[in-house]
């Protein structure tokens, strides 16, 4: 009896050792120091410095991305009869095309390729930006475009041509994402569109998904600066106004990540500058996570080799 | 039976010595900035114990919209004749007893800023404040001041590791010791984001929204209500854990920029595919880019002086040196006004040698000598062969930091604002039979499509929770169907017949999670175009007749024909 109770004892010992020694440092000093808001609490002035703002000399890059190798033709993600019955009048009779990699009909382009400069060139005054809205709309139940760059400021019209709920659900890193439902007003057959102006430079373009359809995938950039192109369906681009002088391309394509990410390229005056980037088919290998193990339970010999392997 | 005892006395004991040893508390990283190269995890680590310090000393920068506790004023008057006091008023007006002798004043403007005094007493009839030592100068009238300040801070981080560590981790990363036993898991706050909140769809939740949760817990969860808390402790903690996601959000988005080309995968990819032969010009190529640098990287040719070098630059940036030059030249023939000599503003540093990391500001360069001057004196002095790249100050890290913390800070600010608070225009349409028929309809319309995920009977089993989804910003797909939230848990949609709402279950808090959505997740917001006010409380009273329908499910849902009202309330006067 008297062990019992001691027992009991050296166990509430034990729980109180353990909730007392255990506050994770509840208990230890902390102190608050203090950090002012920003540099201007503390100006930091530097003397003699005054920027070169000037227009200058531009000239207008034009280039295609090519596909160097064998065709390749991506199977339909979706295909008419696995699309449900009340979606199928609106999601298209046709089938969903798979846009990870749109090479061109009887050619080698690749098409929905973001080409853009990383940083806007420096002292060099920027062209004012385009108030003419970039579109982006729900159709088929796919985005069209696919992929898309706008201009920080420029607004992006989001729009919805199908007559079901869409929502666009972006994830950009520095911007504020969107996850908003684009409807359309069926008795008057119009489209509510929504509008969203980025204002926040991004490093690399960032998807656009539907929460309703999993299989709906688009692309947007946006950056501080015009500098930016999206091929088209036969792979070429253009990006007008460059400053005269040597920069660096951003080549990003949604499959491949970046194609590269310092292209050089020496801009001169005029329209004379085209490039040609081939793209080969090792970049737009995919990892799909590992391989799935195959268990063979028909044959007796692994049926076998799996009981062994369990002892 | 004496061994048994005595074993279970040194068992006994030993917990107790083991268990006081109290582990330090730290701040974990993120597994972002754990596959970090070693630099651009520095950068990272740096940034943060910076700007934000360690769990027992807290650095708390005023940039961020934080309560961080103390009293504010102003200098009413100095005071002529005393060196160590000063007339002052406090905004808001401070109760009698709060202020006491042995607090600090630090002051934020005027010729003592950034100086700190204890003090001596304070007559809070008069406004009269004495400091224990003299100041010179002496603050003039308007200076500002804060008394006691992080107390609120510091109280928010007690609270914090006593009732919410143990879940949601010392760095607030949804991590603590007791996370991994939890489904839901606690939240990770290092997004910015919650997911219940009062604000439009893009904004960040309230002061308000987080005490709510923190005073009446999340039902459905393992969140508890903590009612019996004060106000004020209440604060405190809302403080601190706004602190913590500002912390965590500055690691995420310094972490995310860099990761797409410094993880270590990337790093290596990059090393290697770098054309040079010899392993440290492709690490040099490739650090450069971390530094932002402009470019130009060169060896020491001979030492001039304690701050001059005569440099070569590597051959390959020659022609873009000219090229500058060039346009340098032609400015200054313009006539335009010619910016300080080119590299002034840059910063010099040093990749080999005994300097090996530190950085020097450039005052002057001389492209025909290939002279470089410094401000100050090298040390240790740099020795022949000694390699370096120019660093351009303009454009570092430091703007970075600076640009994200502003962004983060804009983000809680704005959710404050009453122009983002998520209010009906029209009052809730009383719940009738005919409304929840409306809603009902709205349910399970194309328009509305809540079925996608709802499933027709509101049980939370739409076909979308049967679809393989893919990770944000990756090809890769979820292991399992469904849906995921963005901090990568499989979030299921709510199984409307439990009744049980987990951003709480007034009609108007139904209304903000249709309007507004349910952050990071797959809960879209509709908007006021897409769902008008009356549509959408409609939808609100189906939703909540929901659990109280007689028949779970409904009939086949198939038919785009309305419900008539009648049947409908027939099925309501039958219970």
């Amino acid at each position: 009896m008297r062990t019992t109770v001691l027992g009991f004892i050296a166990l509430i010992a034990v729980t109180v050792a353990f909730v007392i020694g255990c506050g994770g440092g509840v208990s230890s000093d902390v102190s608050v120091a203090f950090k002012p808001s920003s540099l201007e609490e503390i100006p930091i002035i530097i003397p003699g410095k005054k920027k070169i703002l000037a227009t200058g000399a531009t000239g207008t890059l034009r280039g295609r991305i090519v596909f160097d190798g064998n065709r390749i033709t991506l199977a339909p993600i979706v295909t008419t009869d696995k699309i449900k019955d009340t979606e199928r009048n609106v999601c298209k009779a046709a089938s969903i095309p798979n846009e990870t990699l749109v090479v061109e009909k009887g050619g080698d382009g690749i098409a929905n390729v973001f080409v853009y400069l990383a940083k806007a060139p420096k002292k060099f005054k920027l062209p004012e930006v385009d108030s003419a809205p970039v579109s982006f709309d729900n159709k088929n139940c796919r985005f069209e475009p696919h992929a898309v760059f706008v201009r920080n400021g420029q607004p992006l019209n989001i729009t919805n041509s199908d007559t079901i709920a869409h929502n666009t659900h972006t994830y950009p890193v520095r911007n504020r994402g969107i996850s908003e439902v684009i409807n359309f007003d069926l008795e008057a057959e119009t489209n509510l569109g929504l509008t969203v102006v980025y204002n926040k430079s991004e490093k690399m373009p960032f998807r656009v998904k539907c929460d309703f359809h999993t299989w709906m995938e688009g692309y947007q950039l946006t950056l501080d600066h015009p500098f930016a192109a999206v091929t088209k369906a036969d792979g070429s681009f253009e990006i007008k106004g460059l400053p005269v002088g040597k920069h660096n391309l951003v080549i990003w394509q949604e499959r491949a990540g970046y194609i590269d990410d310092k292209y050089p390229v020496t801009i001169e005056e005029g329209d004379d500058n085209n490039i040609k980037v081939e793209v080969g088919p090792a970049k737009f290998a995919w990892f799909n996570g590992p391989e799935p193990k195959t268990i063979l339970i028909s044959s007796t010999t692994s049926l076998q080799n799996t009981t062994s392997g369990g002892e | 039976m004496r061994v048994r005892l005595i074993i279970s006395f040194a068992f006994a004991g030993l917990c107790g010595l083991v268990g006081c040893s109290q582990p330090e508390a730290e701040f974990a990283l993120s597994e972002h900035t754990k596959n970090l190269i070693a630099p651009a995890k520095k950068t990272v680590e740096d940034a943060l114990a910076q700007n934000f310090g360690t769990p027992n000393d807290l650095v708390a920068w005023t940039r961020f919209p934080i309560e961080y506790g103390g009293h504010a004023g102003t200098v009413r008057e100095a005071q002529s004749d005393d060196e160590t006091a000063v007339a002052v008023d406090f905004d808001p007006p401070l109760e009698d007893e709060a202020l006491q002798s042995g607090a600090t004043v630090r002051w934020l403007s005027g010729k003592q800023q950034g100086n700190t005094q204890t003090i001596a007493s304070y007559n809070p009839a008069t406004g009269f404040l004495k400091v224990s030592a003299a100041m010179d100068p002496s603050p003039g009238a308007g200076d500002s001041f804060v008394v006691g300040f992080g107390q609120t801070l510091k109280s928010g981080r007690k609270l914090y590791m006593t009732h919410c560590m143990h879940c949601h981790g010392v760095a607030g990363d949804g991590a603590g010791p007791t996370a991994k036993y939890l489904n839901p898991r606690p939240r990770d706050y290092r997004l910015g984001l919650f997911k219940f909140t009062s604000t439009a769809q893009p904004e960040r939740a309230t002061r308000a929204d987080l005490k709510r949760i923190v005073k009446q817990g999340i039902p459905g969860t393992y969140m508890p209500s903590f009612l019996l808390l004060e106000d004020d402790e209440l604060t405190a903690i809302i403080a601190y854990v706004r602190w913590l996601a500002c912390r965590g959000e500055t690691e995420k988005k310094l972490a995310a920029d860099l990761s797409g080309f410094y993880s270590k995968e990337a790093f290596t990819k990059r090393v290697e595919s770098e054309s040079e032969s010899d392993p440290d010009d492709a690490r040099l190529i490739v650090l450069q880019e971390l530094f932002q640098s402009i470019g130009y990287s060169g060896r020491v040719g001979s030492v001039q002086g304690a701050n001059r070098l005569q440099i070569t630059f590597d051959s390959e940036v020659q022609d873009v040196i000219e090229y500058e030059q060039k346009q340098l030249q032609a400015a200054i023939t313009a006539g335009e006004t010619a910016e300080a000599p080119w590299l002034a503003d840059k910063e010099l540093v040093w990749i080999t040698g005994q300097s090996t990391g530190k950085r020097l500001p450039v005052t002057a360069y001389d492209a025909v000598t290939g002279s470089l001057t410094f401000a100050t004196a090298m040390k240790p002095a740099p020795t022949i062969g000694d390699r370096f790249f120019i660093h351009d100050s303009e454009d570092s890290f430091e703007g970075f930091i600076d640009e994200t913390t502003n962004d983060i800070a804009d983000f809680w600010t704005e959710a404050e604002d009453e122009s983002v608070l998520v209010r009906p225009t029209t009052p809730r349409t009383p719940s009738s039979a005919k409304s929840i028929a409306r809603g009902r309809e709205l349910f399970l319309s194309k328009k509305v499509n809540c079925v996608q995920c709802h499933g027709p009977h509101g049980r939370g089993d739409g076909p979308m929770t049967e679809a393989f989804q893919k990770k944000p910003n990756s090809e890769e797909k979820y292991p399992e169907p469904g849906l995921f939230d963005i901090w990568g848990n499989k979030s299921k949609p709510r199984d409307l017949t439990r009744g049980l709402y987990r951003g709480g279950r007034r009609p108007l808090d139904l209304y903000r999670r249709v309007r507004a959505s349910i952050k990071g997740t797959g809960m879209p917001a509709f908007n006021a175009q897409a769902l008008p006010d009356k549509d959408l409380w409609d939808l609100v009273n189906y939703v909540m007749s929901i659990p109280f329908e007689k028949q779970a499910g409904h009939p086949a849902v198939h038919t785009q024909k309305p419900i008539k009202g009648d049947s409908n309330s027939k099925r309501e006067s039958s219970k």
